[in-house]
């Protein structure tokens, strides 16, 4: 029993951050119709920005702010000046430029950090309350906060605000969108900003757990993909929900199985919600016109 | 009259070859395309076999990573989707020949296991995946090659874990010795890729090819006219295994030794982003793709880390894209084309 609480519970937390990682991929798939595989670096890229800032002995907040804001500042300028000119060859290359992006990332860190885990501040390891058996810290009250704030946020300024609407006018029918004076670049350049923000937070609840390597967080890429494909693309709720799904699930996986059938498992997951229900387990499926 | 008709003739050979130039595949270009991989394959050989064991053994991997790209090239460039899972069939295919091996089978009965498991396995995958599409497809490949090489540590008894499998030394084919820096290996490697490349372009100007650019162009038209299109892309994916499981077999067979963090996902990543730069309608830019994956990391260490070497293929990929120049391949057959094309022109004035 203590070990399934532990499980279910631990899983919970971690999937918020698989959540808020897909939030990340989700909001560049409202109005652009394709998935980053440079979140992951970027958020990297940011978190080394923040642990400079840490070795200069700043307190935590700046820390976590440095962070985002860099990760809001290189996903915007990689948006604006390398993914969008790009997408007018199409999707497949958009995905591509990504990858490009990504690779660069990492090798530059690679060269000026190096590739030993380093260890990073965390919001705060004492234990605020038990949950069962699970020992609860400050980190994870904040993650969970941070996650339930950011897809409030999320969820009304994409319901209800015009900015909101109109992204996902851009995605839905860029030509009807273009006649009623939506500017689509500049509302896609802006999810990117929004989009590397969140792979910034994500990241702040990674690197304290598992190290800050150019690849720790990329990692966690998988768990994120794997939220947005069986929350469906489209839907803020779904990532929420599937997020911690897959936390849950890949927790169990590990206790009852083996640790090394996460990752299979975690691709048979997204196989059959591929294959069963191809737009997710919140998604529209779209119009169809032949 | 017949002036006309040779005009309208040429003409007509001339639209051929462009398009045949575009779709990697074409009659009018073959004869190119057959001299084009027999030359690329015997400079790598012969610049192998006249340099440092270093460099020789980087351009027998050259060979592995040709294989894998040419599997690669065969999903993007036939169906025009990503595959980000090349290095997981690599691995497939290397461990399959490291037991065989182990087992004591002989060197050519291991590699055709090699062919004939990951055919297996990639058909069986390939029936869910084909119904996928564009970045779903990417997705699917990326997730399976991070959960290869994790499934092969859980399959410990077998692979023997994380702790790798030390494979048998001094085997030979024909007498000739095989491993690591040796000449036989190089020169085994390329004649296996030789024939693995030449049977895919066999199969590109066969009627299956012509399917299969058909579906890659549309699949609802190619539908329309009555092609399987499932079972098209269910066999362009199991050949794009199989020619990746034989690259795992000579990989296994190179290095003498298999772990699984030998086939990180970013190795497939790898591998997709160099096939593309070279080239992913085209034989031998495969070559071209395995050479450059093969050789830079190592030969530029004294600049840049081999670790760092993502830079240098992530700015080449984004001038590729930038420019929108499509493969190194298809630049240099144009290249080629238009001087023959000068030079004949030349002679008709």
């Amino acid at each position: 029993m203590e070990i399934l609480q532990l499980a279910v519970f631990g899983g919970l937390i971690i999937g918020v951050v698989y959540a808020l990682a897909g939030a990340s991929m989700v909001v560049l798939y409202r109005t652009s119709g394709y998935v980053s595989f440079a979140q992951g670096d970027i958020a990297a890229a940011s978190l080394f920005v923040g642990l400079i800032l840490n070795n200069m002995g700043m307190p935590y907040l700046v820390v976590a702010a440095g962070t985002i804001l860099t990760g809001a500042i290189l996903g915007g300028l990689i948006g604006s000046f390398i993914v969008v000119p790009l997408e007018r060859l199409g999707a497949v290359t958009a995905v591509l430029a990504t990858i490009a992006v990504g690779m660069i990332i990492q090798g530059g860190e690679m060269l000026v950090f190096g590739a030993e885990p380093k260890a990073f501040p965390s919001a705060g390891d004492a234990t605020v309350f038990t949950l069962g058996a699970l020992d609860v810290s400050v980190a994870d009250v904040v993650s969970v906060v941070t996650c339930a704030l950011v897809f409030a946020i999320l969820g009304l300024a994409f319901g209800k605000t015009s900015t909101g609407i109109a992204m996902r006018a851009v995605n839905d029918s860029p030509d009807a969108a273009q006649i009623l004076g939506v500017r689509a670049a500049q509302l896609r350049r802006r999810s990117w900003v929004v989009s590397g923000a969140l792979a910034g937070v994500a990241g702040l609840f990674i690197a304290p757990t598992f190290g800050l390597t150019p690849f720790s967080v990329n990692a966690f890429l998988i768990f994120a993909f794997c939220a947005v494909v069986v929350g469906g693309f489209e839907s803020i709720v779904g990532a929420l929900v599937a997020g911690i799904g897959v936390g849950v699930i890949s927790n169990l996986v590990a206790v009852y199985f083996d640790v090394n059938l996460v990752n299979i498992s975690v691709y048979i997951i997204l196989l059959l919600v591929l294959l069963v229900r191809p737009h997710g387990l919140f998604g529209r499926r779209p119009l169809e016109r032949v | 009259m017949s002036a006309t008709t040779s005009v309208v003739d040429r003409q007509l050979l001339r639209s051929r070859t462009n398009a045949g130039l575009e779709a990697g595949r074409g009659r009018a270009l073959l004869g190119m395309r057959v001299v084009l991989v027999l030359i690329a394959v015997v400079a790598a050989v012969s610049v192998g076999l006249g340099s440092t064991s270093g460099l020789r053994y980087a351009l027998a991997m050259g060979a592995v990573y040709a294989l894998a790209a040419l599997a690669n090239g065969v999903v993007m460039g036939g169906l025009g989707e990503i595959s980000l899972s090349t290095s997981a069939w690599l691995a497939v295919g290397a461990y399959v020949c490291g037991l065989a091996l182990e087992a004591g089978w002989a060197v050519g009965w291991a590699i055709l296991a090699s062919i004939v498991v990951t055919a297996i396995i990639g058909f069986v995958v390939a029936i869910p995946t084909v119904r996928l599409r564009g970045i779903f497809t990417a997705l699917a490949t990326f997730v399976l090659a991070w959960a290869v090489p994790q499934s092969i540590i859980y399959l410990e008894p077998i692979t023997g874990g994380s702790h790798g499998l030390s494979l048998p030394t001094g085997n030979t084919v024909l007498g000739l010795p095989l491993g690591g820096s040796s000449p036989g290996q190089l020169i085994f490697s390329y004649i296996c890729f030789t024939i693995a490349g030449l049977v895919t372009l066999a199969l590109a100007e066969s009627r299956i090819g012509r399917r299969v650019v058909w579906v890659g162009e549309s699949e609802s038209a190619a539908a329309v006219f009555g092609v399987k299109v499932t079972w098209v892309k269910v066999a362009v994916w199991t050949w794009s295994a199989a020619v990746a499981g034989l690259g795992g077999a000579l990989f296994a067979l190179t290095v003498g030794f298999l772990s699984p963090d030998q086939f990180p996902a970013t190795l497939g990543i790898n591998l997709f982003v160099v096939a593309v730069i070279a080239g992913s309608r085209s034989i031998w830019g495969a070559v071209l793709a395995g050479v450059l994956l093969a050789v830079v990391p190592t030969q530029l260490q004294s600049f840049i880390p081999s670790s760092a070497t993502g830079i240098i293929f992530g700015v080449i990929l984004l001038l590729a894209l930038l420019t929108g120049a499509g493969g190194l391949a298809k630049r240099v057959e144009w290249l080629i084309l238009a001087a023959w094309r000068a030079v004949r022109g030349g002679r008709h004035a």
